[in-house]
């Protein structure tokens, strides 16, 4: 029989079958979010970050979403933002679009607030938004227990 | 050549995959209005791509949802009683990287290049090459992009122009013409191959890397030690977002950090290029990013072909609406008639 399920709740199930090369985002994508997102037509929307602003030519400023959890129920704010800042900085190339998604050397962050930081780059960084979305902010537990390559390789170059 | 290592993309060729990843929903995701909207979602890495067509075809609760089909399948998409064909214009721009590292040729020259993009009928390539499943570009940006350059147009073709160009650029009687491709696009880069003999009367070659090879001459590309032997190969590099789209596709094709430049650093385009990298107005970035694809397309500094759409199959109770720059499936529901409700099936 078919059951009526809650309102607004989740229902269903599909199964997918998806060989693009970069199926490793879009299942990263699904499981963790960033400060920016991207909508149906590849505009760059706010996700975690509910707010975005240029303080000044070098400073970018991100208001966080307040009331978000984590599956695990770990509440998210400044010090997730910070925690994967540090924790991507020891890789010279994390991410598998290459190191021009990298923030520049020499870009700082630092908490205003449990809920905003600001971005401090050398230089303008027009293209700030856009990297932003290859940077991840997952649970304490995934730094903690598995990290990006940390656990199966023991490194994450290549692995963002 | 580049001496900062790692700063060209990481090829993906092979991936070790689990055969199944199962997604459950966060049932206390923030964005409510958005989703989820599934309970779980199950990416099955245990069919190849045909078989995983073939069910979503012919079959209810195997397979709901297929990417990258074929455009030559999509019209037994169509003819499917279970299932629907869904286009859009993707996340990949197709265009062909001159050697401007060659020394009997000259792709420094704009003649020659500006000849090579006169002597091909991309409408003829978008139809036979991609059934129709693509788009013009006239240069890198596509015409979906936010920062796409709407004065521009496509380059036609004229053979007579492209011919005296050629001539021009000093091209050696004799000299073949060669193209490399990656399998995926052997049939796209035949048709050029077939255009350009006609229009250009030279000798074109294709060369096809097999998937097993392609790492290795994408690796020759990016790290610019070797001379590579051919003249054009093809590249379809992503796009994250449209929104400053030549640090996507521009960057690549042609930048400093390029994965994909064949040749010298062009100094304009890095001027044109950091101009926009530097600009926190975002409306302003949008312009500068046009003007960075006007100057590619002014210089013809690649072979312009199109933009493929990503084709799906997807299963007639699934209600997905696809992302340009991405695939999610955060805001795809099923109807109750879908076998996951249904515990008849």
């Amino acid at each position: 029989m078919t059951v009526n399920p809650e309102e607004g709740s989740p229902v269903g199930s599909i199964n997918v079958v998806d060989s693009s090369p970069l199926n490793w985002l879009y299942t990263l994508f699904h499981a963790v979010e960033e400060a920016v997102g991207a909508d149906h037509q590849g505009r760059i929307i706010p996700s975690l970050a509910k707010k975005v602003h240029w303080v000044d030519e070098t400073t970018l400023e991100l208001e966080l979403r307040k009331g978000v959890r984590f599956h695990n129920n770990e509440p998210f704010n400044a010090d997730y933002v910070l925690r994967a800042f540090n924790e991507i900085k020891p890789w010279i190339a994390p991410h598998p679009p290459g190191t021009w998604v990298n923030l520049p050397d020499g870009t700082r962050l630092e908490k205003e607030d449990l809920y905003k930081v600001r971005y401090y780059f050398p230089k303008p960084e027009g293209l700030a938004l856009g990297k932003l979305r290859a940077h991840h902010f997952t649970n304490m537990l995934f730094w903690n227990q598995l990290g990006f390559g940390y656990k199966k390789l023991g490194t994450a170059e290549g692995h963002w | 050549m580049n001496k900062k290592p790692f700063s060209s993309t990481w090829f993906t060729i092979n991936e070790d995959r689990s055969p199944y990843v199962v997604l459950h929903a966060n049932p206390s995701y923030w964005d409510k209005k958005r989703g989820p909207k599934l309970q779980s979602i199950v990416f099955r890495n245990d069919l190849t791509k045909d078989e995983a067509l073939y069910l979503c075809l012919n079959t209810e609760g195997e397979v709901d949802l297929v990417t990258n089909v074929q455009p030559e399948h999509a019209r037994f998409v169509h003819s499917s009683p279970y299932a629907k064909l869904i286009h859009i214009g993707g996340n990949r721009v197709l265009a062909g990287t001159f050697n401007r590292y060659q020394d009997d040729v000259n792709f420094n020259d704009r003649n020659l290049r500006l000849a090579l993009n006169l002597a091909i009928n991309r409408t003829q390539i978008v139809n036979d090459g991609f059934y129709g499943y693509a788009d013009l570009v006239p240069a890198l940006t596509p015409p979906w992009a936010f920062d796409f350059p709407e004065e521009l147009i496509p380059t036609g073709q004229n053979s007579q122009l492209a011919r005296q160009l050629l001539q021009e650029a000093q091209w050696p009687e004799g000299r073949v013409l060669r193209i490399a491709t990656p399998k995926s696009f052997e049939n796209v880069a035949r048709i050029i191959a077939s255009q350009m003999t006609i229009s250009l009367q030279i000798k074109v070659e294709v060369n096809v890397i097999l998937p097993e090879e392609e790492l290795k001459w994408k690796r020759v590309l990016a790290e610019k030690k070797l001379i590579p032997n051919w003249d054009i190969f093809l590249a379809n590099p992503y796009a994250l977002f449209y929104e400053g789209t030549p640090a996507y596709f521009h960057r690549e094709f042609l930048g400093i950090d390029g994965a994909f430049r064949a040749g010298p650093t062009l100094p304009e385009f890095d001027e044109l290029f950091e101009d926009m990298a530097s600009e926190t107005d975002q409306q302003l970035l949008l312009e500068k990013a046009k003007n960075v694809d006007r100057f590619v397309f002014n210089e013809a500094l690649a072979l312009f072909l199109c933009a493929p759409h990503d084709l799906y199959a997807v299963n007639r109770h699934v209600k997905f609406k696809p992302y340009r720059t991405t695939f999610e499936l955060i805001d795809t529901e099923v109807t109750e008639l879908h076998w996951s409700r249904n515990s008849f099936l």
